[in-house]
This record gives C-alpha cells, sequence and structure tokens, in this order.
C-alpha cells in the first residue's frame, strides 16, 4: 500500500518539477459539462497539459459536504453544510471523458498551484515589476 | 527424609517458584510499561498530531513554491527546512517503530544537507521523502484511530 502511494508521490512530484522547469506545459480551460451542473459541487477552471500523447487535466474540485457538531454539554447534534476542495488530476480522452484518476496525495496541492503559478504567468509579472 | 531435609527441599522450591514469579512480573511489567508508552504516544499523536502534520505540510508546501526558483530562495529553503527538522523530531516522539525510523532518517538527511546552487535535486528529493513521511504518519494516525 504505502509503496503505491510512494510511487505515484514520486510520479506526482516529478511533474511538479517537469511543470517548474517549464517542459510540462499547462493551458488553462473551461471546465466540461460533465464537472458542473449541480449546485452541491463546483469546479472553476481546469488545466490541461499533454505528456507523452497522454491527456492531463487537473482541477480544484470543490463540493459541499455535511459538517457535524456534537456539544459538549447538552449533546445537541447541529448540522453545517461546508465548502471543501480537493485536487483532482486525471487522464481524458480527447473529448474530455475522465479515463483514470490519480490517487489523492497531498502533492497534488503543491502541483495545482505550481500549475496556476506558470498559467497565470506569475514569475514572468514579478520578473518585470524587478525590472522596473 | 528427616524434618531439617524436608525443609530445606521445601525452601529449595519455594526460592525455585519465587524466582518465576518474580520473572513473570518483570514481563508483566515490561509489558505494561510498552501498553503505556503506546497509550501516551496515541494521545499525543491525537492530541498534538494534527497541528504539527498541518505545520509540515504546510512547511513541505512552502518548499516546492520555494523550488520555483531555487537559486533565488536558498535562504528560505534553508531555513524552511530547519523549521522541518523541528517538528519532525517533535512528531518522531509520537510515531510507532517503524514511522519513527521514517522520520528520523528524514530528519538525518535534513539536517545533512546543505542549500548550495548545485544540490536543487537533493532538496528535490527531500520535498519527496516529506510527502512520503506525511503520508506515512496520516497512514499511522487512522490505524491508531481504529485500533483503539
Amino acid at each position: 500500500m504505502s509503496t503505491e502511494r510512494n510511487k505515484w508521490i514520486d510520479v506526482i512530484a516529478k511533474m511538479l518539477k517537469l511543470t517548474q522547469e517549464g517542459k510540462l506545459a499547462w493551458k488553462a480551460e473551461q471546465p466540461p459539462a460533465q464537472l458542473g451542473g449541480r449546485s452541491d459541487r463546483r469546479v472553476e477552471l481546469v488545466f490541461t497539459s499533454i505528456y507523452k500523447e497522454k491527456r492531463l487535466r487537473l482541477y480544484q474540485y470543490a463540493f459541499q459536504s455535511e459538517e457535524v457538531d456534537v456539544s459538549p454539554y447538552d449533546g445537541s447534534i447541529s448540522r453545517t453544510m461546508q465548502w471543501r476542495t480537493k485536487p483532482i488530476l486525471e487522464i481524458v480522452d480527447r473529448s474530455g471523458a475522465a479515463l483514470w484518476k490519480f490517487p489523492n496525495v497531498s502533492a497534488l496541492n503543491d502541483l495545482l498551484y505550481s500549475v496556476q503559478y506558470q498559467v497565470a504567468g506569475a514569475k514572468e509579472l514579478l520578473d518585470d515589476f524587478m525590472k522596473e | 527424609m528427616n524434618y531439617r531435609e524436608l525443609l530445606s527441599l521445601w525452601a529449595d522450591w519455594m526460592t525455585v517458584i519465587g524466582f518465576l514469579i518474580s520473572l513473570t512480573s518483570l514481563i508483566i511489567s515490561i509489558v505494561v510499561l510498552r501498553n503505556v508508552r503506546n497509550i501516551r504516544n496515541y494521545y499525543r499523536l491525537k492530541v498534538r498530531g494534527p497541528e504539527l502534520i498541518k505545520e509540515l505540510t504546510k512547511l513541505s508546501s512552502n518548499l516546492a513554491e520555494l523550488l520555483e526558483d531555487f537559486t533565488s530562495n536558498r535562504m528560505d529553503i534553508q531555513l524552511g527546512l530547519a523549521q522541518s527538522e523541528g517538528k519532525l523530531r517533535r512528531l518522531e516522539g509520537m510515531a510507532n517503530k517503524e514511522t519513527k525510523r521514517t522520520l528520523k532518517q528524514l530528519r538525518i538527511t535534513i539536517s545533512s544537507s546543505s542549500v548550495t546552487t548545485d544540490n536543487e535535486e537533493e532538496i528535490r528529493s527531500i520535498y519527496v521523502g516529506m510527502m512520503k513521511a506525511l503520508e506515512e504518519v496520516k497512514d499511522h494516525q487512522k490505524d491508531s484511530d481504529l485500533e483503539r
């Protein structure tokens, strides 16, 4: 189990490195219809890339989940709905249908951040500001 | 067999029985001590673990961000690694034997590394090591919750 998980961490760390070095280019796209259309889940933007003829799609998946709180004083139960997020990386086909989803490891958050940084052109912006 | 010999034989047997009872008590004490230590570590992990894991996750994410521009961020990387080292040491004290070994190994790797212009790969491998160690700690935490 841990060896399998470690393998995915290695793969995602490699993707992170390639992204940071600019060898894996990502572009922002509007999310396909199948990822939207429900009030309890939300995807604002997806990032896509092609690596060795495989199409990759990465996005922040926001979903509502119920939080149950038990009061330590009177044992009363209160339920609230909260938005949670998790990064999702998947292999998709030409039509955008998900073929396979990568296991959820925390390194995915770092990859997503790095992809957003690259697509937004944050580094170039910082460099430009520093030159002024 | 006279009275004196009978008494001597009885005393010998009592010595053997006493020795066996002492040995059993010692074994029980060791088992109890180990269980107490496991329970103490479980509660320490339960109370302080989540916060330490959160802090280490934040530090490893910072490290990933700083690796965007390794050369310019070397000082910050060095600082982040030093902070991680301390947190790993604290987490070590709460972990089980196997996880403790992983954390210790990572901590030693961090303390023996220095952030120079030509060792970006080494720092990247530390980042990967941190990710793996954190996942292992989270698994250990889940297993401990199931056992209790």
